[in-house]
């Protein structure tokens, strides 16, 4: 039988008079969040306000999480009472849960083993039971498990959640750095994906982060689905380090369920939830002991959330009388709770540089396929007069996500806080641009594409900065990612982290420094460029497995990349860098020992290649040398030069040629 | 042997369970009703497995089951009662209706066939939307049975689909949408079919779907106005499209909603408007508008959404623009 009364909204013309609400408990990526009243009950409630204005979402999509929301009944998942538009925002009346998400109770420090292993086996529980649903919920983290007072685990946040119909999905949905390979690459998931979340939902209990946290989302995309699986370290039991790589088994079809994982002896020894209690207790105390923290009464005030008031003043004249608008009594209704004064004029025309008339054939309707203007490297413009007062953002690097401030914390909502308390940044140079100061995924920084951008089947959609945010935001659905110029975009944020201090990762500008190196020696430039793509990055490539560690790949990704930059900015200096490193090597006895003896390099090649040189010539020698070694990795660059001697083209030759004399003057010794 | 395995019941004895049971729901509260609540989840369970069977349903069970649900009235006697059930057994009620309608042999939809001749259970689907309970659960059996084109196109030629606006009007939000993704499919999914009814019924449909445009709701209101822009732009209902710019009433509604408070409300409104000014042979009382306001257009169309990381928009707004200037 059901429970009695339930907070549940009736439809009214003001259903918002319904409930008080009573206090903020935290802005997310996808709303804020209070916790309110329901009068008739006097129950407790939590409830989402979203602001419908703010997305360009299909709202549809919105509808959808509520009426997945509404299928469920089970005590591992967040109960769901209605929702309702007031004005612009549509508000969700949800079960209050007073004991916080695990991300807050993460605050005062990591979890123990015996707390993780209650945590894992309640949500291995909501788990089973969303799946046997038919759900997959997507977003397994920290930040969306919830506790009640008294211990109860439960799943929230079903913003992404999808209906699993018999085939696969493929939607590029989730949070980076907890998603599942699979879903990356979007070669079609199932339920196993949250699995794999909740492996790396264990290791953040566990560590206070999940793995590959001081990447770039950006490259963690592109890490993940390369790498071998994260492996959890340190001082834990077997049986929990077995779980956690049980759940991150990269084959999903191997990875286990969460039927079987209920019967792991990790799950199987777990206390009882009451046991959760404690960590409920120390974030009370945590919260208590630091100031500044407390909980912000709920102001009454309702935030304008459409400040577009009046972009022409004038009105239209058509010949009859004007015509009245119907939604009179709701524009007065907003304009009354408009503060005076704070409405922007859009004035200044922003349009000039990147106004270019387009060829159309008018054929009776507007074609909506044929768009045609070349993507111009637009920067995002902003109304310098309304909103804030930031300018010029460069849309590629921005300080992502500080990891000690939780998204839930942060009031990055009101615009009027924003605008005030920020410093501004003014529009000085744009190579020096710095990126605004931090406040992460503001209001309208780095705008995320439009539902239609984003969802370009046919071509598939680049992932953006502002799509993927900082990593610990919940990505919005994409339905079909446009993998190839994903991950080239991807590489621009080659051994980018998600720094804390702002700009310290800035990917240089190759327009700033390119002039600032006049170049002196042709030749050396040559050498240099010829060097770095025929012998650096091939071998750097080759030396880059799929199955290797994440950060191994990363290093030499951040390797490659360097000389990539280098050879563009400055070849002769790539150049002699090289050779620097290989006098070092020679010069270093000891060095030199280990690899005559380890690898049989330099003296044995060189007596041999000696006696030949004579004979014929150099070249030939050297590769027929050379190819019998192992094409494995070698640290040693020149070694590998001449390797694959089909693909050489004649001027590689010579400048090969060029470069071995070179050596000789810069290292006589070895000829 | 095993004498406490009781023998799997055939499926005229579920549905005869189910006939049995669903009266005795609508009863005093007390010990007869929990036990008739207990027996209908119970029969729906059973029917739900054999439909969808263990990994492999057995063809013979089903057919067999799909017969007898078509010689009783139990489809409609579910829908009318659906209120009455508890959560689960209502979820399994969508789940039977979604597997029946998708029932096929050859190109027969046998489901499909049987309700062509029971409109009276099309539209117990559609009044679920009356008790906002239960509306999640008989929109979604609407929603499967609008994939067909004849369940559609019998809603949407009744007098009853002019009630939609009414559901999506007087319901709260989950409901509403609901009733609007309905609503929307009912209208672009037979593109062929609803392009003839829209032509035969222009003002009768465009008057009541201007009320929706025009709604106090802001949801309601911007979800109508893209779904315009979409009926408009679609090629099928080019003869709708046309009748639809030749006015001068629309052009002034849309003009007044590119000014609207909200940003999205302008932004769907463009894509209405664009339509107009495209219009390669406009009557000229469009023309006249919209030389009028030639000066007005040109300066508002410059500041309009110039944030926007949309190159088609821009594309088409640039359009506009130069269409504007050469007038």
């Amino acid at each position: 039988m059901r429970r009695i009364p339930e907070p549940i909204p009736l439809p009214s013309s003001n259903p918002a008079s319904q409930y008080t609400l009573l206090e903020k408990l935290g802005t997310g990526s996808f709303g804020t969040v209070y916790k309110a009243m329901h009068n008739e009950t006097k129950q407790v409630v939590a409830i989402k306000q979203i602001d419908l204005e703010d997305s360009d979402d299909d709202i549809s999509e919105i509808q959808q999480e509520i009426a997945n929301l509404a299928q469920f009944e089970s005590e591992y998942v967040t109960r769901y009472y209605g929702s309702f538009v007031v004005a612009y925002k549509l508000w969700i009346v949800m079960e209050f849960l007073a004991g916080g998400s695990c991300l807050d109770l993460l605050k005062p420090g990591v979890f123990s083993e015996a707390h993780i292993a209650v945590i894992c086996k309640e949500l291995l529980q909501g788990l089973d039971y969303l799946h046997s649903e038919g759900t997959i919920h997507r977003d397994i983290k920290a930040a969306n498990v919830l506790l009640s007072a008294s211990g109860k685990v439960k799943l929230a946040d079903f913003g992404v959640a999808a209906q699993l119909t018999s085939t696969l999905r493929h939607t590029f949905v989730g949070t980076p750095f907890w998603m599942a390979p699979e879903v990356i690459r979007q070669a079609g998931y199932d339920a196993k994906a949250d699995i794999w979340s909740l492996g790396i939902t264990a290791i953040e209990m566990a560590k206070g982060e999940p793995p590959l946290a001081e990447y770039h989302p950006m490259r963690v995309l592109f890490l993940i689905p390369k790498a071998k699986p994260p492996v959890l370290e340190g001082a834990f039991s077997t049986a929990f380090k077995d779980f956690v790589a049980q759940c991150l088994t990269k084959d999903p079809h191997s990875r286990p369920t969460a039927k079987d994982l209920l019967q792991h002896r990790f799950i199987k020894n777990a206390r009882k939830t009451s046991y959760l209690t404690e960590l409920i207790e120390r974030y009370q105390d945590y919260r208590a002991r630091t100031p500044g923290k407390t909980p912000q009464m709920y102001q009454a005030t309702v935030r304008n959330s459409g400040a577009w008031d009046g972009t022409l003043r004038s009105d239209w004249s058509f010949d009859t009388l004007r015509t009245s608008s119907a939604m009179g009594s709701v524009r007065s209704l907003i304009r009354a709770s408009i503060p005076p004064g704070t409405i922007p004029d859009e004035e200044e025309d922003w349009d000039e540089d990147d106004v270019s008339v387009s060829v159309y054939e008018p054929e009776g309707a507007i074609d909506t396929t044929a768009a045609t203007t070349r993507g111009s490297d637009v920067q995002l413009g902003m109304n310098a007069a309304a909103q804030h007062s930031t300018v010029i953002i460069r849309s590629l690097p921005r300080p992502a996500g500080e990891k000690d401030v939780p998204p839930l914390m942060t009031d990055d909502y009101s615009d009027e806080t924003a605008g005030s308390s920020e410093p501004t940044t003014p529009p000085q140079s744009v190579e020096t641009s710095e990126p605004p100061p931090a406040y992460t995924g503001s209001v309208r920084s780095t705008r995320r594409a439009s539902f239609q951008a984003r969802n370009n089947l046919t071509n598939g959609t680049i992932l953006g900065e502002a799509d993927i945010g900082n990593g610990v935001d919940t990505i919005r659905p994409v339905k079909k990612v446009d993998t190839v110029r994903s991950l080239r975009m991807s590489e621009e944020y080659v051994g980018t982290t998600r720094s804390r201090e702002g700009n310290t990762s800035n990917p240089p500008s190759p327009q700033g420094t390119k002039n600032s190196h006049k170049r002196v020696s042709g030749e050396a430039v040559k050498a240099g460029r010829t060097l770095v793509d025929e012998v650096m990055l091939p071998i750097l490539a080759k030396a880059t497995r799929d199955d290797m560690d994440a950060r191994e790949i990363e290093s030499l990704s951040m390797i490659s990349r360097g000389f990539e930059e280098l050879r563009d900015v400055n070849p002769e200096l790539a150049y002699n860098i090289i050779l620097d490193m290989l006098s070092g090597i020679n010069e270093n006895s000891a060095v030199r020992q280990h690899i005559q003896t380890s690898r049989g390099l330099f003296p044995h090649r060189r007596i041999i290649r000696k006696s030949e040189m004579t004979a014929k010539g150099l070249v030939v020698t050297e590769e027929e040398e050379i190819s019998g070694l192992p094409p494995s990795s070698s640290p040693i660059p020149p070694a590998e030069a001449p390797e694959s001697p089909s693909r050489k083209s004649p001027i590689a030759e010579l400048l090969y040629m060029r470069w071995l004399e070179g050596l000789k003057l810069k290292w006589p010794s070895i000829l | 042997m095993n004498f406490f395995k009781s023998k799997p019941r055939t499926p005229p004895d579920l549905i005869r369970g189910l006939r049995d049971a669903l009266p005795r729901l609508d009863g005093p509260p007390g010990e007869a009703k929990r036990k008739a609540a207990e027996d209908v989840a119970k029969n729906l369970q059973q029917i739900k497995a054999v439909l969808y069977g263990d990994g492999e349903p057995i063809p013979e069970l089903v057919a067999q089951l799909a017969q007898e649900t078509y010689a009783t009235d139990i489809l409609h006697q579910l829908l009318l009662s659906i209120h009455l059930l508890e959560f689960e057994a209502r979820k399994d009620v969508v789940q039977i209706f979604n597997n029946l309608l998708r029932r096929q042999i050859g190109t027969l939809f046998p489901t499909v066939d049987y309700l062509r001749k029971h409109e009276e259970v099309v539209f117990a689907a559609f009044n679920g939307y009356k008790n906002e309970e239960v509306a999640l659960n008989t929109g979604m059996i609407l929603r499967e049975m609008l994939r067909h084109e004849p369940l559609a196109r019998m809603l949407l030629h009744s007098e009853q689909f002019y009630q939609f606006p009414v559901y999506i009007e007087s319901t709260t939000f989950g409901v509403s949408c609901d009733a609007f993704a309905n609503l929307k499919e009912t209208l672009t999914r037979h593109k062929t079919m609803v392009a003839d009814y829209l032509d035969k019924n222009y003002d009768r449909f465009f008057t009541s779907f201007t009320q929706l445009i025009l709604s106090q709701n802001y949801v309601t209101k911007r979800q109508s106005l893209k779904l315009l822009g979409e009926i408009l732009l679609d090629r099928a209902n080019f003869a709708v499209m046309t009748r639809y710019i030749a006015s001068e009433t629309n052009l002034k509604m849309m003009m007044n909603l590119l000014r609207d408070k909200s940003k999205n409300i302008q932004f769907e409104a463009f894509h209405v408007f664009k339509v107009f000014v495209a219009n390669p042979k406009k009557p000229p009382q469009i023309e006249s508008i919209l030389r009028r306001n030639k000066d007005k257009l040109l300066a508002f169309l410059k500041n309009f959404h110039n944030d926007k990381e949309d190159e088609q928009f821009t594309d088409e707004k640039q359009f506009l623009i130069a269409q504007i200037q050469s007038l």
